[in-house]
């Protein structure tokens, strides 16, 4: 007889995490009246975790499969400075080019070795989120490099009152929200990570995908290079370590399962909102940065240890 | 020969249905006695409680005339009972000899602490060696033995903890003709040092062969127990079904038309050398041999899974590249394969959703998949191939096996394929559900398409094929009409080495 | 008689062998061309950081055998370094420092395992989680560093040297070493360490307590953490905030350059001294060698990715059964 096993119900997480966001919303807004001033939501709080955000979207692209990419803001530096350091010597255009080649190279050196030497995504992520920055910091000596005309543009307009980073989160978001629920590449996905055999044995085109995700994940981090560029003028190594651990920290949160298979955009959206929101509360509150590190560490936690909970009787039941 | 287990009035319940009802078992010592059921008659369960995974709900237990209760597996292997599953639960990375001691490793005192003792362990793992008469470098890595060395580790596993019953769960399923001769000798010797050696297998023949009593269960029922010698297959096989053989396959005459599939030449280094094989329109061939044959191999490498290294695939007279299994469907020649659990089905997905799956882009409508076409084509095949279920947005892994079974093979049918390879279609599946399999493929043939039959039960062949073909560590052997079908003929060439 | 000498050449041939020709032929590459990297301060303080780098990578090696991996080590490093030079302000000597260090550093390690054990949270998230919290804590007890530190606190770097000359650290590496090879041959502990990184559900069957054996070796990590802590701390009068940031990394390198496999269950300790001796001296081989020390973390990141590639690429060599190995390969995608 088998038994039942009792995921836990997608919708009605999102619908939890809703609330959560609600919640925050309101309890902020009572301590500082402006925070719902749209000047201060489009400057601060959307601003804020605009490229953390699209990565986990692509991300969570991967963890659907039971991949995982910690490389990202590692990525995401590379392509900028290599963007950068391009512009200053040859020009505006070649450094984009030279930022999105880098970023889908990187992404391509992942998903090869993951997907054709059948390393773990993990160990194969974590060494080249370590490779990756490495290259960065030796490749700019430890120093800044900064943005450019282009990266200006992508990181500060606005159209119609609204900034265009998040004109193109909202479009990156919308797009691969379909990609995931409703295309065969999401189907794809879905079934890599539940039984990757199963759909090799279906005629899905496995090791495609798995790769072209890695590849995705890699463009969407350049692209979030040049955002990052663009609003903070310059950019170090060191910053990939936070970046890193923002995404995972929305990722779980969003109630993505690490173990694959389970999970949709929805989720990483509202998290991500969360977290933007969580931040920018605390600014609000006057919190120092410091606090804020550790807050971040502790929303992780938390989000591991309630899903924990939650998948404790599935564990069960996988495990007789 | 005196009484060492018993078992009395063992009932186990799980939610929504009984696995075993008022059963009983009764193992001497110095025996082999074979346990013989289909696929949910219970065998496993009753295995589990033997062993001490499971509690029951009522009944007792009794070893060597005690009344025994386990509460877990350590317990049971303390007292002398020890199983070996089909997976042997060894650890591959560690040497023969840590495994067969691990957890109760022999250690001295060396000033004061306690080491671990490899003189002692190597020269009592030598002792049992010999007495299975057999060689291995016990400082070698399990992961670098074969299947029946890895089985034999297992077992020197359990004499050296002075089994009283050892368990044996399919242990011919992965073995060459020559290991399961080699086996047979060790529990023989096994037998004859008193250990009472409980037979797990689905393979007549074998349980003929090697037990002295047989033990029938059937719906979680005690069934029978016999001696070996005083019934004959046919029994068995009544017993298990509580049906008479022949009516089991639905076999009828169908028109066989031109040849409509030819693998000419196919090589595969190591694996498959020169392999000619043809199949007809409407025509069911069936694929024979023993485990480590290459069938599995030959329906891959035909499928495109596995690169060929030479030779053609000839679809109605034309020649097909086939580089992938894409490549292959196109073709029209579509795979199921034997493990549902693990390489047909997702079981976590819907019914409808596995169904769909290799056929994706044909649920397309503009860019995204159309659930209706979906449920369209899941419906279809509920109702036509009776698939029990409330609707097809049920998961898959809450069927039992033979409607999974269904799902798998409704998936390759919605194809419409030419040819239809079918690995071990009734593998784990209930009598009643296993006709309904044949009853399906009758149909498939009777409107045209062709069908591979791979299969290990050899009976299932005789029944429904056409031809057989009988393959040997990866050439055909030979091919058998079915005016001229036996088992013994299809035995002996599968045997037959050159 | 030829397959005596065959057996005795397998056992000669292994990887721990390769790793020291490596090891041997670096060190010939560096006497040939930059002969003053061999100065006898240079060398002292190569081996002081090989040391406290082998004790702590011996912990970390523990872990990765279960199948587990802690990114929080350099994390926990940190704390264990503030919280002993707070202690060392009162004047403490070593003989306090150490063991206090060690309590903190398996207390801390304890929360990582429980994490893992008991909410069987996979063991990457978890400390990276646990790394935040670590590292996040400390700005808020401390702005910077703790400075001012007494001649007791620094006595292990500058006063405890054997023959004058040779930090006691390398003393404590190499007893520490010592005693870890012997309990991984000899105890019937390290049986269990290695059958639950083979293979998890099979050990628990066989009624190891996994969880158990999990949350020990997470303690003895832990424990090392603490010494390497200390001897990294003791060795200035002032402590930062972020001495063992990053460090993890270099223990991890360590370890998997020393064979053993990311995934779990297979794995010498003698591989890992061997790969820490190796990473000691490339980072300054490097300066010496005119390669500017920014670089020394792409050489360390693409350490790591080589040494697990080619522990793949063994694997993908045999052509079982293609799905038999996706079928071990997807079971060891478990860290």
């Amino acid at each position: 007889m088998k038994m039942r096993s009792k995921k836990i119900c997608k919708p009605s997480y999102n619908f939890a995490l809703l609330m959560i966001l609600l919640m925050l919303i309101v309890v902020i807004y009572l301590i500082n009246n402006h925070f719902l001033d749209y000047t201060y939501i489009s400057n601060v709080v959307i601003k804020n975790i605009i490229e953390m955000g699209l990565m986990a979207l692509a991300v969570t692209l991967i963890v659907v499969t039971g991949g995982i990419d910690l490389s990202v803001g590692s990525i995401m530096i590379l392509s900028a400075m290599a963007g950068g350091m391009v512009v200053v010597k040859v020009g505006g255009i070649l450094g984009v080019l030279v930022a999105i080649i880098i970023g889908a190279l990187c992404g391509l050196v992942n998903g090869l070795v993951i997907v054709k030497l059948k390393l773990s995504a993990l160990v194969t992520t974590l060494s080249t989120m370590f490779l990756f920055r490495g290259i960065a910091k030796g490749m700019s000596a430890g120093e800044s490099v900064y943005s450019y005309p282009i990266t200006d543009f992508i990181g500060n307009t606005e159209i119609f009152g609204l900034q265009l980073s998040m004109l193109v989160y909202i479009v990156a978001a919308i797009i691969l929200t379909l990609l995931l629920s409703k295309t065969i590449t999401g189907r794809t996905l879905y079934a890599i990570g539940l039984n990757e055999n199963a759909a090799k044995f279906s005629g899905l085109k496995v090791e495609k995908v798995l790769v072209s995700m890695y590849v995705l994940s890699g463009f969407i981090c350049a692209l979030a290079g040049f955002m990052y560029l663009g609003r903070f003028t310059s950019i170090k190594f060191d910053v990939a370590n936070k970046m890193n651990l923002q995404v995972v920290t929305i990722i779980v949160l969003g109630g993505t399962s690490i173990t694959g298979g389970i999970g949709d955009m929805r989720g990483t959206i509202i998290a991500t909102f969360i977290i933007a929101v969580l931040n920018s509360g605390l600014t609000v509150m006057n919190i120092p940065i410091d606090v804020q590190t550790i807050i971040n560490g502790a929303v992780l936690a938390i989000s591991l240890i309630v899903y924990a909970i939650l998948n404790k009787h599935r564990f069960h039941a996988k495990e007789n | 020969m005196c009484e060492i287990l018993r078992l009395e009035n063992i009932v186990k319940v799980f939610p929504g249905t009984i696995a075993l009802d008022s059963m009983k078992l009764s193992v001497n010592a110095g025996e082999i006695h074979s346990i013989c059921g289909e696929n949910g008659a219970g065998k496993s369960t009753l295995m589990k409680i033997v062993t001490g995974v499971y509690r029951p709900d009522t009944g007792q237990i009794y070893l060597d005339g005690e009344k025994i209760n386990f509460n877990n597996p350590r317990e049971a292997s303390k007292k002398g009972i020890s199983i070996i599953y089909q997976e042997t639960s060894l650890f591959e990375e560690m040497t023969i000899l840590d495994n067969i001691f691990l957890g109760d490793e022999i250690t001295k005192n060396i000033l004061g602490i306690r080491c671990i003792d490899y003189e002692s362990m190597e020269a009592e793992t030598i002792k049992v060696f010999e007495m299975m008469n057999i060689s291995l470098d016990f400082n070698q890595k399990v992961k670098s033995l074969g299947m029946a060395q890895k089985q034999i580790v297992e077992i020197a596993k359990a004499l050296k903890s002075k089994s009283k019953i050892l368990i044996l769960d399919e242990p011919t399923a992965s073995l060459t003709e020559r290991e399961v001769v080699a086996l047979f000798k060790i529990i023989r010797m096994l037998r004859d040092d008193g250990v009472a050696v409980i037979y797990i297998s689905h393979r007549l023949d074998e349980i003929f062969e090697v037990s002295n009593r047989v033990t029938v269960i059937r719906d979680g029922k005690f069934i029978s127990c016999r001696n070996t010698s005083d019934i004959t297959k046919n029994d068995l096989v009544t017993d298990m079904v509580g049906r008479s053989v022949e009516n089991y396959y639905p076999k009828f005459e169908t028109e066989i038309g031109e040849e409509i599939f030819c693998a000419f030449k196919l090589n595969q280094f190591g694996v498959l050398h020169d392999v000619d094989l043809n199949i007809h329109a409407g025509e069911i061939v069936g694929l024979s041999g023993l485990a480590g044959a290459g069938r599995t191999e030959l329906a891959l490498a035909i499928c495109g899974f596995v690169k060929i290294d030479s030779g053609e695939i000839i679809l109605e007279g034309k020649t097909r590249r086939i580089s992938s299994y894409l490549d292959a469907m196109e073709a029209g020649i579509v795979y199921v394969s034997e493990d549902r659990g693990k390489y047909g089905l997702v079981t976590e997905m819907s019914i409808k959703h596995n169904i769909s799956m290799s056929q994706l882009k044909a649920m397309k409508s503009t860019l995204f998949i159309d659930n209706e076409r979906e449920e369209k084509l899941a419906r279809k095949y509920i109702d036509e191939f009776g698939i029990k279920c409330k609707d097809s947005d049920l998961l898959a892994q809450n069927l039992s096996g033979g409607n999974q079974q269904k799902v798998s093979v409704s998936k390759a049918i919605s194809l419409s394929p030419k040819v239809l390879i079918l690995d071990e279609p009734t593998r784990g599946i209930d009598i009643n559900a296993k006709v309904e399999i044949y009853n399906i493929i009758m149909q498939l043939v009777k409107n045209g398409t062709s069908v591979l039959m791979i299969s290990s039960e050899m009976a299932e062949l005789i029944g429904m094929c056409d031809r057989i073909y009988v393959m040997q560590s990866g050439h055909i052997k030979g091919e058998v009409n079915r005016v001229d079908f036996s088992q013994e003929k299809l035995l002996k060439m599968a045997l037959e080495v050159e | 008689m030829g397959i005596e000498s065959k057996t005795v050449k397998k056992k000669i041939l292994t990887a721990e062998f390769y790793l020291l020709i490596f090891f041997i032929a670096l060190l010939l590459l560096l006497v040939i061309i930059a002969g003053e990297f061999f100065s006898l301060n240079n060398v002292m303080n190569i081996l002081n950081s090989a040391s406290y780098l082998l004790i702590g990578a011996i912990g970390m090696n523990l872990i990765i055998l279960t199948g587990n991996i802690d990114v929080s080590a350099g994390a926990i490093a940190s704390v264990v370094a503030i919280f002993i030079a707070f202690v060392g302000k009162t004047g403490a000597p070593l003989y306090i420092l150490l063991p206090v260090a060690m309590l903190v550093g398996a207390t801390l390690s304890l929360i990582n395992a429980l994490f893992i054990t008991w909410l069987k949270i996979p063991s990457m998230v978890a400390t990276l989680a646990t790394t935040q919290l670590f590292s996040g804590m400390l700005p808020l007890i401390v702005e910077g560093s703790v400075y001012g530190l007494p001649n007791s606190f620094t006595w292990l770097a500058f006063k405890a040297k054997i023959f004058n000359v040779i930090p006691a650290s390398v003393l404590g590496a190499i007893v520490l070493a010592i005693i870890a090879i012997i309990f991984m041959k000899y105890s019937k502990f390290s049986k269990k360490i290695y059958a639950i990184g083979n293979d998890r559900s099979a050990a628990r069957i066989l009624g190891l307590h996994v969880g158990k054996i999990e949350l020990s070796v997470f303690i003895i990590a832990g424990a090392l953490y603490g010494v390497m802590a200390t001897i990294l701390a003791t060795a200035g009068q002032r402590v930062t905030t972020t001495m063992g940031s990053g460090l993890e990394m270099t223990m991890i390198a360590a370890v998997v350059l020393g064979g053993t496999r990311i995934s779990g269950g297979s794995g010498k300790i003698l591989g890992t001294v061997l790969g820490v001796l190796i990473l000691s001296i490339i980072t300054p081989a490097m300066n010496y060698l005119g390669l500017s020390p920014d670089w020394s973390d792409t050489v360390m990141g693409a350490i790591i990715l080589l040494s697990v590639i080619v522990g793949a690429i063994s694997l993908v060599k045999k052509r079982h059964n293609m799905f038999d190995l996706k079928d071990k390969l997807s079971r060891e995608n478990k860290v």
